[in-house]
């Protein structure tokens, strides 16, 4: 038997060795402990799976001999055996330990207290019966077996007796190893860990600003992080904080995300046929999930040039409660007040949130988070406010286990967003309220089925300002643009993993009703995914999927909805297929093809040209008929690696159709393609580049003619872009838990300007310099 | 920490940690409320003897909003809260009050606004139809220079004049809009600025006269005269007795001249007398000269032309700004988008 210092060695040795190194989304979220920071240790609270079953292995019938086999078996979240293999051992025995391992039960592995997915290696000793035993069967005790292992108690210690396989004999304790694996992710998702966008040049440490790195996506200009994604425009891209819709992800204009970065996991990214349970974007969703609570006292802070953040966490009530606080504060207006007086910029943010664990199976969750910006001038003796945004939520959720293989989710959220609309002399306020339900149930070792429910009530109200013409038509139009009014969103999904020897797939449908004012509208939208696995190292993987939206803005605006479905639904068609490569050296290759179409689309920029429109509100409800196809190169090797970094490339044409117009999206941009290193430099050192290159946009004139000719589906595009993004970190670790870090990082170093619409922009350049910490 | 702790941390995080956004905090500004009524009298006689009568005066205006004072007062004065750059198309012969919109603002400022064609989002008035916007619609829907707009009817005007047994039929539509800066006039004279004190309420009255296009001089108190625009019909054009924009364009200010001073309004930077580049025929004059001082604020204020000198209807054009209206024989009306007349 081991002591548990020695399995976590052997655990962080697995971790760091990657074994299980899939795609970036198969990913253990934690990063590797050579540069995560000592708070972030990913063994931390770790208990390993052990045997809640009987583990019978049948003696093969017609062999002889004793043989000892090694299996590799990945214990999901629920306890069951989700995949056995050998790795070591002859025929037949190897098939029958996999046989019998495929029906064993597990206690899953559980980091910080929530059950992981584990992979770990099992020894089978196998051994003759006598001979002159007639009956084997009894001594067994099920029958003719002659490997054993026996079922574990659940402390930390024991949990190394269920790595090996305990056969009868002394040898069967030998040491485990252990991978602890995130779940496997839907096939089409990108994901990045808070571990990894710390090495991210240009990130600034922030995981949803590294989203413009993942392939498929096509910024809009650099350094501003609204984007396309497969052809989608911003406005039709969901944002998710666990399983939490928020209206955007970034402070204004080159601002940090919303969320402290000491909260987020992980981000994922689904540029395309999602999984069923989002819904209501017609283009991608990034999906942020929080980090899991934590007992033990840890926390962390930063300051630098434009803003200061601290996250801390403890626990309460021996531990079954925890307490999170997280915030950050720009003091940008204190800075700008030194230089342009009569300016203002203001962003902060903060999130708060205390989970109680009523019962081991029962866990009770308040969440609550927000966000604030604000643009202003100071005039007249008071302030303008040129732009204001603010929203907040209170999530409350309760989640239960149901048992080894279901568990539940009940929750509601109260909302409130508002935005101060420039130019126009009003408040927009949205009001919500939303409840919803998932379950989760495996119904066989194979077969795992979710589901969920929610109902989302929306009150828009526009307020209008002090000192206006309310006769104002623009005003009037936005009034009917955006009316005040009552909306109720109703949906429903289910879907279904369902594991056979070498490929999964993932059928799922959602239903949406909506109701906005007196107009009503269902989204019907089915999904499937499929992993098929070729070899050990290569994987297929398919998604297809229709998705519908209500209309959008141009960008996510708290507050700001088009009103009563004006226009009718989006809906988007999307494709793709891709082939998943292990490289070696833990390096990963995906290669992705997409093909996407969007009917009835609501992208106001996609489509603009020379302000066409005879009416700016008509324009932003114009609709098109889009279309995306592309293919995309997705080389990487974990950035917390010595030496890590990534390869992103896309190649896409997304077009729009007006009318009888066929032309490219106005922000189609036929390559982008990003390459990042991360490298370790020795003693604490650490440096970090990244190259950003994308095609130019369709150029339009700066100064557009009255009557602009015809478009073209070919036009010249304004000059490619480039950049160069650089970071250095030093740091200085004080202890196993504390850790302080001096970090610069600049953001197009090379100064190069951007050309829009055939006009230099910039350059936009962000430089900082910021000290971190961690306990 | 126990768990009520907790709960009071995050209830502070959620209720105190963030501020909402701040309400206008500005000195609240004064508001100026813009009307426009009919400054026509029912029946005018000309000094050469006409009784006319106004029969249609259907005015597109809008685009109000504060500009800073000119010279010598204080650049920057005028600190602008909102304006009201939308369209109005009016029955300008109405003796009621219209609104044409509300300016909020401080300082020391002067008000415009713009004489032009409809736009989409035009408002209509009392009196106005639909048709009468589609009639004299341009294209697009964002305010701007009017010298711009080369499509549209900035004024669709009709009158009746009789001497005697002679009866004209006047029925222009001019597509030459104008851009009208107003200042405070102090003793009839000097022109000020508009002092806006904190919360105070302006009313101005901006009367339009339609007559004000029979004037024989651009200055305030200029005489009505009709006989040269009677001759444009009878010596000019066809003798149907309808004086179409067209046959006055065929009469040269040197000829009108025999008639009456003709001379240009008292723009700064714009020649005055005979001989005035650009004017060379009553049309010109009409569309030049006249068309300005059709408005007429009944307080104490004065608006002057602000395109000055580069409102030259020769400059689009003068027979691209021309009408031919064929309503009288199809009725309905119709701009004739043809290339230039000789």
């Amino acid at each position: 038997m081991i002591d548990r210092r020695a399995l976590r060695a052997a655990v962080g040795v697995a971790l760091t060795a990657g074994s299980i190194g899939t795609t970036a989304a198969a990913e253990p979220p934690p990063s590797a402990p050579e540069t995560a920071p000592p708070a972030a240790d990913p063994t931390a609270d770790l208990t390993p799976p052990s045997l809640s079953s009987k583990a019978d292995v049948p003696y093969p019938e017609g062999a002889r001999g004793d043989a000892v086999v090694v299996l590799m078996i990945t214990v999901g979240r629920d306890g069951a055996v989700e995949a056995a293999r050998a790795i070591e051992g002859d025929e037949p025995f190897a098939a029958t330990a996999v046989a019998a391992a495929m029906k064993w039960n597990f206690e899953p592995a559980r980091r910080q207290g929530q059950a992981v997915t584990a992979r770990i290696r099992f020894e089978v000793r196998f051994h003759e019966p006598p001979a002159a035993a007639p009956d084997a069967t009894d001594t067994a005790g099920t029958g003719e077996r002659t490997g054993t292992v026996p079922s574990t108690s659940g402390d930390a210690t024991a949990g190394s007796s269920a790595v090996p396989g305990a056969a009868e004999g002394s040898s069967a304790q030998r040491a485990a190893e252990i991978t602890i694996v995130g779940e496997r992710s839907p096939p089409g998702v990108s994901t990045l860990t808070r571990a990894e966008v710390r090495q991210l040049p240009g990130a600034f440490g922030d995981p949803f600003r590294a989203i413009e790195a993942l392939p498929g996506v096509t910024p809009i200009i650099s350094g501003v992080p609204f984007f396309y994604l497969r052809g989608a425009p911003p406005g039709n891209i969901g944002y998710f904080l666990d399983g939490v819709r928020v209206p955007y992800l970034y402070h204004v204009g080159l601002g940090p995300s919303i969320i402290h970065p000491g909260i987020v996991e992980r981000v994922d990214l689904y540029p395309g046929g999602y999984p069923a349970q989002f819904g209501r974007f017609a283009g991608g969703i990034v999906a942020a999930e929080a980090t899991v609570p934590r007992a033990a006292l840890h926390g962390e802070g930063n300051i630098r040039l434009f803003d200061l953040g601290a996250m801390a966490e403890t626990g309460f009530a021996g531990g079954k409660g925890t307490a999170l606080l997280a915030g950050r504060y720009s003091y940008t207006a204190a800075v700008l007040s030194l230089t342009v007086p009569e300016a203002q910029l203001d962003y902060r943010d903060f999130e708060g949130r205390v989970s109680y664990d009523l019962t081991p199976n029962d866990r009770l969750t308040v969440f609550g988070f927000g966000s604030y910006d604000l643009i202003g001038e100071k005039r007249s003796g008071g302030l303008l406010v040129l732009f204001g945004s603010e929203f907040y939520r209170l999530d409350t959720r309760y989640d239960r286990r149901l048992g080894p293989s279901s568990k539940l989710r009940a929750a509601v959220t109260l909302g409130f967003d508002r935005t101060k609309i420039p130019d126009q002399p009003r408040v927009a306020r949205n009001t919500q309220v939303q409840a919803r339900v998932e379950a989760t149930h495996r119904a066989a070792s194979n077969t795992e089925l979710r589901g969920g429910a929610d109902i989302l009530v929306e009150a828009y109200r526009m307020e209008m300002g002090p000192y206006h013409d309310p006769d104002q038509p623009q005003t009037q139009d936005f009034n009917l643009l955006f009316p005040t009014r009552n909306d109720v969103t109703l949906g429903a999904w289910t879907d279904a993993v369902l594991k056979y020897p070498g490929v999964t797939f993932t059928p799922g449908i959602r239903a949406d009703l909506y109701r906005s004012g007196s107009a009503s509208a269902v989204g019907i939208d089915p999904r499937i995914a499929s992993r098929l696995e070729v070899t050990d190292t290569i994987r297929v993987l398919h998604t297809i999927g229709i998705a519908h939206q209500p209309p959008s803005f141009i960008i996510p605006v708290p507050g700001l909805g088009i009103g009563s479905l004006r226009g009718g639904l989006q809906t988007s068609f999307q494709t793709s297929a891709g082939v998943e490569f292990d490289l070696p050296d833990q390096t990963t290759a995906t290669f992705t093809l997409f093909d996407n179409v969007f009917f009835n689309m609501s992208d106001t920029i996609g489509v603009q040209q020379n302000e066409r429109g005879d009416d700016d509100l008509d324009f932003i409800s114009n609709r098109s008929l889009g279309s995306a196809v592309g293919a995309e190169v997705y080389i990487r090797r974990k950035l917390t690696r010595r030496l890590g970094g990534f390869l992103s490339y896309t190649l896409s044409r997304s077009m729009r159709s007006v009318r009888r117009e066929r032309f490219p999206s106005a922000f189609d941009r036929t390559h982008v393609a990003n390459l990042a290193l991360s490298f370790d430099l020795g003693r604490n050192w650490r440096a970090g580049t990244r190259f950003m290159l994308y095609t130019g946009i369709p150029a339009q004139a700066s100064s557009p003619p009255v009557d602009p000719p015809p478009r073209t589906t070919s036009p010249p595009r304004d000059p490619t872009f480039y950049r160069l993004d650089l970071r250095l970190e030093k740091r200085w670790v004080y202890s196993p838990t504390f850790y302080l870090s001096f970090i610069a990082e600049i953001m197009n170093a090379t100064l190069h300007k951007e050309v829009l619409f055939g006009t230099a922009i910039g350059p936009i350049t962000i430089p900082s310099i910021g000290v971190e910490m961690g306990f | 920490m126990s768990l009520r702790c907790g709960l009071a941390c995050l209830a502070l995080a959620s209720f105190g940690g963030t501020a909402c956004l701040p309400a206008d905090t500005r000195t609240p500004p004064a508001s100026i409320f813009l009307m426009v009524t009919s400054a026509d009298d029912p029946l005018v006689t000309t000094a050469d003897g006409w009784s006319i009568v106004v029969d249609r005066l259907i005015l597109g205006i809008g685009g109000a909003g504060l500009l800073d004072p000119p010279p010598p007062f204080n650049y920057l004065s005028c600190n602008t809260y909102s304006e009201a750059r939308y369209g109005r198309l009016l029955d300008a012969r109405l003796p009621i009050d219209q609104k044409l919109g509300i300016l909020f603002g401080l300082g020391q400022c002067t008000f415009s606004f713009v004489i032009m064609s409809p736009f989409n989002d035009t408002l209509l008035g009392e009196n106005v139809t639909q048709a009468d916007k589609d009639l004299m619609a341009g294209s697009g829907s964002q305010f701007g220079d009017p010298r711009q707009r080369t499509q549209g009817v900035a004024i669709d005007f009709a009158a009746t004049a009789t001497r005697g047994p002679e009866t004209k039929q006047v029925r222009w539509r001019l597509r030459q809009g104008a851009g009208m800066s107003c200042a405070r006039t102090v003793a009839g004279m000097t022109a000020e600025p508009i002092e806006l004190a904190s919360e105070a309420s302006l009313a101005f009255h901006i009367g339009i006269r339609g007559a004000a296009l029979f004037a024989d001089d651009a200055s305030p108190n200029a005489s009505l005269r009709f006989d040269s625009i009677a001759s444009a019909d009878t010596v000019y054009g066809n003798g149907d007795g309808e004086i179409t924009l067209d046959e006055v364009g065929k009469v040269t200010l040197n000829v009108a001249r025999q008639h009456g001073p003709y001379n240009a309004a008292t723009v700064p930077g714009v020649p005055v007398g005979p001989g005035i580049p650009g004017s060379v025929t009553l049309e010109d004059y009409i569309n030049r000269e006249l068309l300005a001082t059709m408005v007429r604020v009944r307080e104490d204020v004065t608006c002057t032309d602000g395109f000055g000198p580069t409102h030259d209807p020769r400059g689009a054009s003068v027979r691209d700004a021309s009408m031919t209206d064929t309503s009288a024989d199809e009725g309905e009306a119709s701009v004739d988008e043809g290339g230039p007349e000789e």
